[in-house]
């Protein structure tokens, strides 16, 4: 597996060990340990405790390995992933350059503490608010660790709906903004073109795959997805 | 009221010395009936000799003539562009408002060099990267020179990385930036609808001159013309139709006898005629007057050509 491709990035709960196994196995070039979306609150301190050890699985299939964490317990949430042969974060509802600077504190003490390089932990933003799409160029030039920009599930966050045309208002206005703001800073785009109800969970091979001919027509470079058969369709249109 | 009529702008490559093919295209522009004409010297070998002979070849037909520099050879450009005759300079994928202020300064020492009037020369500034697109607010307010500014489409796809799709538009957004922020700066948004936007190419006249109206539509005053066939539709497409203009001078009386009669509401034709269309007839009423005057101008020179 060629290590530096970033065309999919699934998505999977740090609680479950099947999950992260599954999704290890999966073909993803990036395992996402969710402690954020996927991971009921009453659940979340044992999340943090399997971190680690789920960390390990992915790696040691060769997919690269990101946490996506909530900025309102950044501390918490770093504290259990950033250890050794982590690549990167996921910042989930990402609004504030001032939480951005906060994160990219902690990670710096965090590195150093644990014995890692210095600015190895990189950033991708999910821009799931409007407060965070209104700043979003504000937002991304808050850390250098900022490597990638997604609007990860802006239109449930935001309640933007599909009726009746299918097409998700104003998901191509952000989606295509995000694409101008993201290669304004030079950080990679992230995200499909989605059209209800083929979405998240509902998503299939074959609507993952116009979902990604479509994004990869308007500027994204890869996508993230819930389901280990979205990524083989990612792999081969983002290539 | 003072408009901009720079409906059609004809881009040609300034050939290289010996190219004859691109030579008779510069030789040739002035006959197209352009609103205006750009000399692309990008990437090509000229004198100043040579340029300033095109700018006066390409002036015969009443066109504005401009002058697209390289970014790399700016002061080389100008130096060879600026003279009498030239309306003014066309700066390719411009990224910071720094880049144009230092145009304009440079611009402006030339100016007084060669005795032009000072200020005289018009910048039409050429977005072509995200970065453009992003920062059009402060790049367009940079210079007062600056009077339009061209979304050039297939440049801004490349500058993504995308092949696009044919059905799905890429660039409503930034679209729709540049029409918002020009529109606010008082500078005029040029461009053309998609598809042909990303792939400029030679089409029948009659689906030249839809997409011409729809750009026209979108918030475009004006086309880069990559073809000289795009010129006529584009400039149809641009001019009030009598039709239009009939309508809008009944509009006109209809509603000022409505005020007369005391009510600023009015039917006609099944229409109602209130402030904001009586306000958008004298747009119209004045843009075909402005367009008849630039034609009859341009008819002029072409028959002393």
């Amino acid at each position: 597996m060629n290590n530096n491709l970033q065309r999919s990035w699934l998505i999977v709960p740090a609680s479950s060990a099947d999950a992260v196994a599954k999704a290890a196995k999966s073909g993803a070039d990036v395992v996402v340990l969710d402690l954020v979306e996927l991971v009921r609150d009453a659940q979340k301190p044992a999340a943090r405790e399997q971190c680690r050890a789920a960390m390990d699985a992915v790696r040691a299939c060769g997919a690269q390995v990101f946490a996506q964490i909530d900025p309102q317990h950044h501390e918490a949430d770093l504290r259990a992933s950033v250890w050794p042969g982590l690549d990167g974060i996921v910042v989930s509802r990402a609004e504030s350059p001032a939480r951005i600077m906060a994160i990219d504190k902690v990670l710096t003490a965090l590195e150093t503490e644990r014995g890692m390089p210095a600015g190895a932990i990189g950033m991708v933003l999910a821009l799931e608010t409007a407060r965070g799409n209104q700043d979003a160029y504000e937002v991304a030039s808050a850390s250098r660790r900022v490597r990638a920009l997604t609007l990860g599930r802006a239109d449930l966050v935001m309640d933007l709906r599909p009726e009746p045309s299918g097409e998700i208002h104003q998901m191509p206005y952000l989606m295509e903004r995000l694409v101008i703001i993201a290669r304004a800073l030079n950080v990679t785009p992230l995200g499909a073109w989605w059209r209800a109800p083929d979405r998240g969970l509902l998503a299939t091979a074959e609507n993952t795959l116009q979902a990604a001919k479509r994004g990869r027509a308007v500027g994204f470079k890869g996508a993230l997805c819930l389901r280990a058969d979205q990524v083989e369709p990612l792999n081969k249109i983002y290539a | 009221m003072s408009l901009l009529v720079r409906r059609s702008n004809l881009l040609v490559a300034l050939g290289a010395a010996g190219n004859a093919g691109d030579t008779g295209a510069v030789a040739n522009a002035w006959r197209h009936n352009a609103d205006a004409i750009t000399l692309d010297l990008t990437g090509n070998n000229f004198t100043r000799e040579t340029v300033q002979a095109a700018i006066t070849s390409a002036a015969k037909g009443g066109a504005e003539v401009f002058v697209r520099v390289n970014k790399a050879s700016l002061q080389t450009d100008l130096d060879a562009a600026i003279g009498p005759g030239l309306c003014g300079i066309m700066l390719p994928c411009v990224e910071s408002a720094a880049e144009v202020s230092q145009a304009g300064q440079l611009v402006a020492a030339l100016e007084k060099q060669r005795r032009l009037a000072a200020g005289s020369l018009q910048f039409i500034l050429g977005i072509e990267s995200a970065r453009g697109v992003w920062d059009i607010r402060p790049i367009i307010k940079a210079s007062p020179r600056v009077t339009q500014a061209a979304l050039d489409e297939r440049a801004l796809a490349a500058d993504l990385g995308i092949t696009p799709l044919p059905e799905l538009d890429p660039f409503d957004y930034a679209r729709g930036r540049l029409a918002v922020e020009t529109t606010a700066a008082k500078v005029a948004a040029v461009g053309m609808a998609y598809p042909l936007s990303v792939q400029p190419r030679e089409l029948p006249e009659a689906e030249l001159h839809e997409l011409a109206t729809k750009a026209k539509n979108l918030g475009m005053k004006g086309v880069i013309c990559h073809h000289a066939s795009w010129v006529a539709p584009v400039n149809a497409a641009f001019t009030p139709t009598p039709e239009l203009v009939e309508w809008n001078r009944r509009v006109r009386v209809a509603f000022a006898e409505g005020v007369a009669a005391g009510t600023a509401a009015v039917p006609l034709d099944g229409k109602m005629i209130d402030v904001p269309v009586d306000e958008w007839a004298i747009v119209v009423l004045a843009m075909a007057e402005a367009c008849a005057r630039r034609d009859a101008q341009k008819k002029v020179a072409l028959r002393t050509a």
